[in-house]
């Protein structure tokens, strides 16, 4: 996880305070585009790692495409959901 | 991991996905097969007869990933069969143990987690061989 925001606790708080949720159809997105972009990179990257290898170029472009993926997709949910 | 030769199907829509843990598992002396369809795992099941699948829930054409297992139980009803999803929905996981899985695993796994679960299937199978 990235280094928390100064008021990170605070925003916890207030989510939890005001009841506020993300609706389930979005979930869906998210979990379904970012879960398998996620795997995919884990099991490039853990498979390199825990054999003590190198990371060869092309997989190296397989990480960064789907990293890329989940920027354009969070991108379109933000695009979408009209997140300004 | 030693391993006999284990015949592992994965079975995911998603082709880098099934391209990875075909690699990762062919190091480890696996006999890795691949399906991006449940109709496509069927075929294959058919000729092979896995010891052990890993079946995505949510595939986008044919078969879903319930009526695959379904199916897949009666071909090779000693195969060990793994879901995995990023549904933590209870009412799939139910339908997923009562058609005769043996895992529920939650995506993004990591390399570690996938490990453990095929681990303790050999465990299992070598103390049921025993």
């Amino acid at each position: 996880m990235a280094n928390p925001l100064p008021n990170e606790e605070e925003i916890y708080a207030k989510i939890k305070k005001e009841n506020i949720t993300i609706h389930p159809l979005i979930w869906e997105l998210i979990n379904h585009h970012i879960g398998n972009d996620l795997y995919t990179i884990n099991l490039i990257i853990g498979a390199t790692v825990l054999d003590n290898e190198t990371l060869n170029p092309e997989d190296a472009k397989k990480v960064l495409k789907h990293t890329k993926e989940i920027k354009d997709f969070l991108d379109k949910l933000a695009k979408i959901t009209n997140l300004k | 991991m030693e391993t006999k030769k284990y015949k592992l199907l994965v079975i995911d829509d998603e082709k880098d996905i099934c391209k990875f843990v075909k690699r990762l598992f062919s190091k480890k002396g696996f006999l890795v097969y691949t399906a991006f369809s449940g109709n496509q795992a069927i075929k294959i099941a058919s000729k092979i007869k896995p010891d052990i699948a890993l079946l995505d829930i949510y595939l986008k054409m044919g078969l879903d990933g319930l009526q695959t297992l379904k199916r897949l139980r009666k071909i090779s009803p000693q195969c060990h069969c793994l879901m995995v999803t990023w549904d933590k929905a209870e009412e799939k996981r139910k339908g997923a143990k009562k058609l005769g899985a043996v895992s529920y695993l939650t995506k993004p796994l990591t390399v570690t987690q996938l490990y453990q679960v095929v681990n303790r299937f050999i465990k299992n199978k070598r103390k049921g061989d025993e």
